[in-house]
């Protein structure tokens, strides 16, 4: 397992993942912190690092949909499957150390996003309170939402087999709560158990920071915690059992 | 204790049954020639023993130890390049072997595989620019990783110019002094004539026939020409000593069963003819095959 996790580290490292995408939160982070520190009617710089670590995570959140795309069917796509799965490791092990590759490529996104808000404040707003009780809780709440969101990816990839339609569809799961929250808010007063749908699961993020939210997913916090638990594990499940049957 | 046991291996693909009760072993030390024609089930048989597809009865064990979908540990001891090679092409060639390398293969024998596989050259470059045969020469050398007990190669002269063919038969070889087995399948026969010690051939997804190096040769197929003063003669002599002769050009061939060319001699000097020239067809391990498929295919159609 240790050598499994080791050389997934290691195909990082000599990737091009890791360097890429924060260079494009950096950027972001700067283009992001300039309009706002030029707006002039507005411009506050206590609320400027809450504002530049949202833009960040954004960015995270689609590089993670990305990455947990391309990692769990690359290989496939790449046919160096025929190396990974010719050896002595079961298939449940490399499904795990992909499981945890994923994980650890999100605690480094989430500390780039943390360095890179710290130099664009430091930059454009240097005094000022740094937010951290928001950005803490704008962190937890997309990490609730990247616990729904990627087993719902890593599922997706498995199915389709190909690595743009499931990056396509994360992304799009990414907007979906927003586009469909209306018509679902409608639906749901006819039909209670609608609001166990996992797209109704997918504003943790926004309830995480706006608790009137409930009145539009008819959840609490801890239901929707609950809930997205028990989806990650069916999710996660199913996408694993595709994988284990696939055929080299 | 045997490398490698295929037991009454049994695959379908839906309901196309793509292998029959496939049998056949692998001493130690030794090359194996897997050989039959494109889709005879050859891959199949090598994605099988190294878990690359799962089969549907039928057993595979690996020194001893069998291997199943929850019992993979013998396949540490399998080095294996099945179809072709499918390295990380945004790696090096050396970062690739690094990262298939489970730690048990040092810096050192990393760098002697690389110049017996003759990659050191281009071990630095990324593995996307390299042609068909370096890649296969880099396959060839992650399967060489880890220490490998049995090694697996389907195809892998496949791209490689001949002094690469050579040098790869030449490290083959070593390997199988070394105490290496390989399971070998290759479609230039010539080559693998050169190197292997057994020859399992498959056609439609059957074993039809297991054999060593020189009784699959010299088994059939083999004819002994004479040529002689009087060719009519030669061919009454022939057919009375009990051959199936024919005449080809002013010669008469038999069939060489092993024990053809003293009784056909002392048929012709007892017929009183003057023996010009005498001569055996080279074993050729192509022609030896197509036979055996020509006649396994008929066998086939009239079932």
């Amino acid at each position: 397992m240790l050598t499994l996790l080791r050389q997934e580290i290691y195909k990082q490292i000599h990737g091009k993942f890791y360097i890429g995408w924060p260079i494009v939160m950096l950027l972001m982070s700067l283009i992001g912190g300039y309009f706002i520190s030029s707006n002039k009617h507005g411009f506050s710089h206590n609320g400027f690092a809450e504002n530049i670590f949202s833009i960040n995570i954004e960015f995270a959140l689609i590089a993670m949909v990305v990455f947990s795309s391309t990692i769990m069917i690359g290989d496939f796509a790449n046919n160096t499957v025929k190396y990974l799965f010719s050896r002595q490791f079961s298939r449940l092990q490399i499904f795990i150390s992909k499981l945890v590759t994923t994980f650890f490529m999100y605690i480094y996104l989430i500390v780039m996003s943390y360095i890179f808000t710290f130099i664009t404040k430091i930059i454009f707003a240097s005094s000022g309170d740094f937010g951290m009780k928001y950005i803490l809780q704008d962190m937890f709440g997309i990490s609730w939402f990247l616990l729904l969101l990627l087993p719902m990816v890593m599922l997706v990839s498995n199915i389709v087999k190909n690595n743009g339609v499931a990056i396509a569809l994360g992304i799009l799961f990414f907007f979906a709560s927003s586009i469909i929250n209306p018509f679902s808010m409608l639906v749901m007063k006819k039909f209670e158990i609608l609001k166990f749908n996992p797209i109704n699961f997918l504003n943790i993020n926004v309830q995480f920071t706006d608790h009137t939210m409930k009145a539009m997913t008819h959840l609490s916090l801890t239901s929707m915690e609950i809930g997205i638990v028990i989806y990650a594990l069916i999710f996660t499940a199913i996408a694993y059992v595709i994988y284990n049957h696939r055929n080299v | 204790m045997k490398v490698l046991e295929v037991k009454n291996l049994n695959k379908k693909f839906g309901q196309k049954q793509a292998l029959f009760n496939v049998t056949f072993d692998v001493e130690p030390g030794t090359i194996l020639g897997l050989i039959g024609p494109n889709g005879a089930g050859k891959s199949t048989i090598m994605k099988s023993i190294v878990g690359l597809t799962s089969y549907n009865s039928g057993s595979i064990k690996i020194n001893g130890e069998s291997l199943t979908k929850n019992n993979r540990k013998s396949l540490q001891n399998v080095g294996s390049m099945i179809e072709s090679p499918a390295p990380y092409l945004s790696l090096t060639g050396y970062q690739n072997l690094k990262l298939f390398n489970d730690g048990s293969t040092t810096d050192g024998e990393i760098q002697e595989i690389m110049k017996d596989t003759q990659i050191d050259s281009f071990c630095n470059r990324k593995a996307k620019k390299y042609s068909l045969g370096m890649k296969q020469r880099l396959g060839i050398a992650i399967s060489l990783l880890n220490h490998p007990k049995l090694l697996i190669l389907d195809e892998p002269m496949n791209g490689l110019d001949p002094q690469s063919t050579h040098d790869l038969r030449d490290l083959l070889l070593k390997l199988s002094k070394r105490g290496i087995s390989v399971l070998i399948s290759s479609h230039l026969l010539d080559e693998l004539a050169r190197i292997a010690d057994y020859y399992v051939v498959i056609n439609h997804g059957r074993v039809v026939k297991e054999s060593d190096a020189k009784s699959f040769l010299s088994s059939d197929n083999q004819n002994i020409k004479f040529a002689t003063d009087d060719t009519e003669k030669a061919y009454n002599a022939l057919v009375q000593a009990g051959f199936e002769a024919k005449i080809n050009d002013k010669i008469v061939e038999i069939k060489d069963d092993g024990d053809a060319m003293n009784k056909a001699l002392a048929a012709l000097n007892n017929a009183g003819l003057e023996i010009q020239d005498v001569s055996k067809d080279k074993a050729d391990l192509e022609e030896s095959l197509l036979n055996l498929l020509t006649e396994d295919n008929k066998k086939e159609e009239t079932k």
